[in-house]
């Protein structure tokens, strides 16, 4: 962690700065929380809350990049209850363009089960697999322990083998 | 010896989660990401004169930082991209107009070459002539040719596919993956076929745009008559076709309507023939409608109470 990351939340003129590192875990994290809204639309939600709340930062509980990726699932959440449909169709793609390889349908599988996962489930694995975050930095997006985040992964590869079972056998 | 099973399969679905997630961020790295901006003026007017200001920022920081994020250390290094032109494309997936999300089931392949636009599913062949320019597609002069296939499972060429790829349409292609978007109709993405893939191309049988000898006819009831077998058959992409046998030439139009050839506007001309033509004769076949089926080149014209008239591409046997 840097020790720019360690420090406290800037004022004005360096917050632009300051998020810039984060800005695309968070972009990543909104895309697989909340796939059918503007990933855009979340980063500047979760932005506009960051900067009401930063004098809430506290660098002692985590870095600069668990706390606002803590805001942007928070803001997936929100617009995936919400039910934000993108309107333009170019939007639409970005996911589908994501997966497209030759591995397209084996990650299809997986994709379509991880949806399936309780939603603390999904969070762990989106952080730490998709995302690539060491379990620590999950454990301080999700505001638990190290230990918490890893026997949370470890139920969801249990469920995850028995979705994609199921799929195979039907 | 369970819990090693277990742990077996746990460390396999690791493996397999790692391996999902990097392809997904190698993907993702390719991908632009647009600078984030504040959309819901509204609610957040009290911040507005700040907000300008952190978007501003954001954006000259966030161009001058991503390409070190995307520096081998830190991430995969993009491929580069492919070309539009000389590459088989196969289709992964689609929105429709109406925002519903379609995977592709069928090998769904197209590509352009020299200007010719060639796609092909197990059901339908395009191919027309294409003019891409400045992200803008368009195919030309588009033809339609049916495979006769009996079912497609999955997001095929015709009819879901076809709108977006006949265009006018606009297209982006990020590293191996070409995404074509046309408003009103959706969006399809497509990814670099492996090289092993043949190219599609327009010489498959189909029941238009090929011509036709007969091979074989049985008459209902499975009987198999002597008969002259030099009777042709040539249906055109403008669905006019050309019949004949050593008896009879027939010209008329034919339209394909599922699995089933419907005739219209149907001249015939008798030939002195003495020593007769196969039956069921061509006069018999081409009177109303007949069930078309393609298998390989060859192609089998049934008629209930009639028989069967089995042709074969020209020059494949």
């Amino acid at each position: 962690m840097s020790t720019r990351d360690r420090a406290e939340a800037p004022d004005q003129d360096g917050f632009a700065g300051w998020v810039t590192p984060s800005l695309q875990a968070m972009t990543r994290l909104a895309r697989r929380l909340a796939p059918d809204a503007d990933p855009d639309d979340v980063v500047a939600e979760a932005l506009s809350r960051a900067w009401r709340k930063r004098a809430q930062f506290d660098p002692d509980r985590g870095s600069a990049t668990s706390w606002l990726l803590a805001i942007t699932a928070d803001q997936a959440r929100a617009a995936r209850r919400r039910k934000l449909r993108r309107v333009e169709l170019v939007d639409d793609t970005a996911e589908l363009g994501d997966i497209a390889s030759a591995d397209a349908a084996h990650d299809l599988d997986l994709e379509r089960a991880v949806a399936q996962l309780a939603a603390r489930q999904q969070l762990a694995v989106h952080l730490h697999y998709f995302l690539g975050l060491p379990v620590e930095e999950a454990a301080a997006v999700m505001g638990c322990a190290a230990g918490t985040v890893k026997s949370t992964l470890h139920d969801a590869r249990n469920r995850l083998r028995t979705l994609l079972e199921d799929d195979d056998g039907r | 010896m369970d819990a090693d099973r277990g742990r077996d399969a746990d460390e396999v679905m690791d493996a397999r989660l790692r391996a999902a997630g990097e392809r997904w961020r190698a993907a993702d790295a390719t991908a632009p990401i647009a600078a984030p901006a504040l959309r819901r003026r509204r609610r957040w007017a009290p911040l507005l004169s700040a907000a300008a200001l952190v978007i501003a920022l954001i954006t000259s920081g966030w161009l001058v930082l991503r390409p070190h994020s995307a520096s081998p250390s830190s991430e995969h290094r993009p491929r580069p991209s492919a070309h539009l032109s000389g590459v088989v494309w196969r289709l992964t997936g689609g929105v429709a107009a109406d925002g519903a999300r379609r995977h592709a089931g069928a090998s769904v392949l197209f590509t352009i070459r020299r200007g010719s636009f060639v796609a092909v599913d197990d059901c339908t062949v395009l191919a027309g002539l294409a003019r891409a320019d400045g992200g803008r597609l368009q195919i030309l002069d588009l033809v339609v040719r049916e495979r006769g296939c009996i079912d497609q499972v999955g997001m095929g060429l015709d009819p879901q596919a076809r709108p977006v790829l006949a265009g006018p349409s606009t297209y982006s292609v990020s590293g191996r993956v070409l995404t074509l978007r046309k408003p009103g109709s959706g969006t399809l993405t497509f990814s670099v076929a492996p090289k092993s893939t043949p190219a599609p191309t327009l010489d498959v049988a189909t029941i238009t745009g090929r011509s036709w000898e007969l091979h074989r006819a049985v008459e209902a009831g499975g009987r198999a008559r002597a008969g002259s077998l030099a009777a042709r058959l040539e249906l055109r992409d403008d669905g006019s076709f050309t019949a004949t046998d050593p008896c009879v030439t027939i010209k008329g139009d034919a339209a394909v309507d599922g699995n089933v050839l419907r005739f219209y506007n149907l001249i015939g001309r008798h030939k002195r023939c003495p020593y007769g033509a196969a039956v069921p004769t061509v006069e018999q076949m081409f009177s109303v409608s007949a069930g078309w089926a393609i298998a390989g080149n060859t192609l089998t014209l049934t008629e209930r109470g009639i028989g069967r008239l089995i042709y074969d591409v020209i020059g494949t046997r």
